[in-house]
């Protein structure tokens, strides 16, 4: 992604974002009341807002002046783009970037969703060993050493630390 | 007197006494360490064990916690980008970059010299100006606090680098989190979309999240890429030429953590992120900062330990605890038939300077102990990232949860990891949103007070002197680098023009 595209979706992500603030979130999910104190519980809110919408669209401007200057670079010395396109091979998809950080995400949803049904001791396991299998990592120790961190960490925290575990 | 200091040595170089020192400092360095137990946490666990015995090893005892648990935050943020403890979240943004350059050793070297320097700085003014400092810290009012905010949050125009805008939007998400909860003036609900939301977004899971699950997930790439590769490491520390040549930096920034610790309800996490602005501000190398400045790294950790002593000073002269971990020292002394204030000087001289100088030994020990645990924790980045990120995610949903034994922080912990990881690929900076989500809340509770003691009158922010001051320092930051471009864009006018004539 170019920085001009990231400029131009932060700034209408942030523009958004303060709209719906303003109109939506706002009004309905912050209580106020009588100006008892000469400020209100939604003024800083609101002056949030505000600012979220003028600084994306001072980025959106931006981002704009940019594109326009660079086309006009561009035009002047020819366009060097090209395509390329790749079918999708499941080998490749598993040693791509996508495929580590889609693993990791998916680990972390796991563990959230695990530790309040089954406790600390079975999701930290499940989790790390389900993680180094999705890294396909083929040296044993590296289970055994993930479980007995997971055993580690349970006996500091519960055992010496006295956190209620779940 | 020659009676009284006799005693006083001879109670503080007991068996017992440097044995407690040092089980304080051991434990505090680990728990610090572990991301979501904070030192607060640490000095509240170990206070039961205090009850049986007596005064001045329970105190020493929970003194060698606080210290430790203060520098323990800074060795995961350094070895993991996850800071122990919010005060180190400043640590984190050089501390990592080093670490990833091989340099993990003069990192936590740094990280530990300084952390002992900022806390025998303010030991010893605890020990010299304690009244005089607790006097000038009583005078500030709402008005005052929410300038140091203020000032505070200019933080975020210096730390964004080429991207002002996005570090400004990073900093208002920031704000806006911690408008979360029971409104601090009226008292009335803001966003509670959840039940656990009423009393706000606690920062530890946030900070996980944003900072640890982010760097997780975007670590998870390089599993492959980094396959037999041996991770460049180093133990070696800073020569002692080396860390001295940062001594104006160091004394700045102990001075600001003395300051910020003696103004009760601000604490480490503000003073390490004013310090490293400042430090940023008057270094000759500011391009290094956020990409490994040793500098920074010193002025972060020098301000956070320099809280240490300086959360004292109004506890011991007047009686008023600035913090969690001091309202649970005063539990401590009250526990031992001792109640701290004003005339506890005059009562029980002997008791407050041998507490007083048993900061001075806690600090030195905290040197030894720290060069054993820097030892053993540099090896953390030998590990391979496919066998690191399974026990870095164990330790990010285990410390999140622990930090108020809640699921809903785990959730919180994910989100902003999610948030986090959206941001780094939009190019936003996260350190931003941090500091505004500490800083945050006593800005905006603080103006709302200073505004209802004026009826209303918004310029009571200038015509109070030391708030004045702050908001003067606070335009300057964010103005100067603008001035210094008209300055030399005029001297550059007035060179050609001299030439041409």
């Amino acid at each position: 992604m170019s920085k001009i595209t990231k400029d131009k979706i932060t700034g209408i992500a942030s523009i958004l974002f303060g709209l719906s603030l303003l109109i939506y979130f706002i009004p309905y999910w912050v209580v106020t009341t009588d100006q008892l104190n000469h400020t209100n519980p939604d003024t800083f809110p609101k002056f949030i807002a505000v600012a979220l919408i003028v600084l994306g669209a001072v980025l959106l401007i931006q981002a704009f002046m940019t594109q326009h200057r660079e086309r006009k670079d561009n035009s002047a010395q020819g366009d060097v783009s090209a395509k390329s396109s790749s079918s999708f091979s499941w080998k490749t998809f598993v040693r791509s970037d996508t495929y580590c950080i889609l693993a990791t995400a998916l680990t972390i949803l796991l563990f959230d969703i695990l530790l309040g049904r089954v406790g600390y001791l079975w999701t930290g396991c499940i989790c790390s060993v389900f993680l180094l299998a999705a890294f396909r990592s083929k040296k044993w120790y590296h289970y055994v050493i993930v479980i007995a961190f997971t055993f580690l960490l349970y006996y500091i925290f519960a055992e010496i630390l006295l956190v209620k575990m779940p | 007197m020659l009676e009284m200091l006799g005693s006083i040595i001879s109670s503080l170089f007991s068996l017992d006494c440097l044995l407690f020192i040092n089980l304080g400092l051991f434990a505090g360095i680990i728990i610090g360490a572990l991301p979501g137990l904070t030192a607060t946490l640490g000095v509240a666990l170990l206070m039961p064990m205090t009850f049986g015995m007596d005064m001045i090893s329970g105190i020493v005892l929970l003194l060698g916690v606080y210290c430790g648990g203060i520098y323990g935050g800074s060795i995961t943020a350094i070895l993991i980008k996850t800071p122990g403890t919010p005060a180190s979240a400043a640590t984190a943004m050089d501390g990592y970059p080093l670490a990833q350059q091989g340099k993990a050793g003069v990192a936590l070297d740094v990280a530990l010299k300084a952390s002992v320097f900022g806390g025998l700085f303010s030991a010893l003014v605890l020990l010299v100006a304690a009244p005089q400092v607790a006097n000038f810290a009583l005078t500030f009012s709402a008005v005052e606090y929410f300038s140091l905010a203020l000032f505070g949050l200019t933080i975020i125009s210096s730390i964004s680098g080429n991207n002002q805008i996005k570090g400004l939007i990073a900093g208002m998400l920031g704000l806006l989190v911690s408008c979360i909860g029971t409104d601090p003036i009226n008292g009335t609900s803001r966003f509670i979309f959840q039940v656990q939301l009423l009393s706000g977004v606690d920062v530890i899971p946030a900070m996980i999240g944003l900072f640890a699950i982010t760097e997780i997930i975007s670590k998870s790439t390089s599993v492959y890429r980094s396959e037999g590769e041996v991770q460049k490491f180093s133990n070696k520390g800073i020569s002692t030429k080396e860390f001295w040549s940062m001594w104006p930096n160091l004394l700045r920034s102990s001075a600001i953590g003395t300051f910020i610790g003696a103004v009760p309800g601000t604490g480490a996490t503000t003073s390490s992120f004013l310090a490293y602005n400042e430090a940023k501000r008057a270094s000759k190398h500011k391009e290094m900062f956020g990409k490994g400045s040793l500098e920074g790294i010193a002025a972060s950790e020098s301000a956070n330990n320099g809280v240490t002593g300086a959360t004292l000073i109004p506890l011991l002269t007047l009686g008023i605890p600035g913090d969690t971990v001091t309202a649970i020292l005063l539990g401590a002394f009250m526990m031992q038939g001792i109640t701290p204030g004003p005339l506890l000087i005059s009562t029980h001289p002997e008791t407050i300077y041998t507490i007083m100088l048993s900061l001075i030994l806690v600090n030195l020990f905290m040197l030894l102990q720290g060069k054993f645990f820097v030892r053993i924790f540099a090896n953390v980045t030998k590990i391979p990232v496919v066998l690191l990120i399974p026990l870095l995610v164990n330790l990010c949903m285990l410390g999140s949860y622990a930090c108020n034994n809640s699921l809903f922080d785990v959730k919180l912990a994910i989100i902003f990891g999610i948030l986090g990881f959206v941001m780094i690929l939009l190019d936003i900076p996260l350190t931003p949103m941090v500091i505004a989500m500490v800083l945050g809340d006593i800005a905006e509770s603080n103006m709302r007070r200073g505004v209802a003691m004026s009826s209303g009158d918004y310029s009571i922010f200038f015509t109070r002197p030391v708030s004045l001051f702050f908001i003067l320092i606070a335009a300057l930051s964010l103005l100067y680098p603008t001035i210094k471009y008209f300055v030399r864009r005029y001297r550059a006018g007035k060179n050609s023009s001299g030439l041409e004539g």
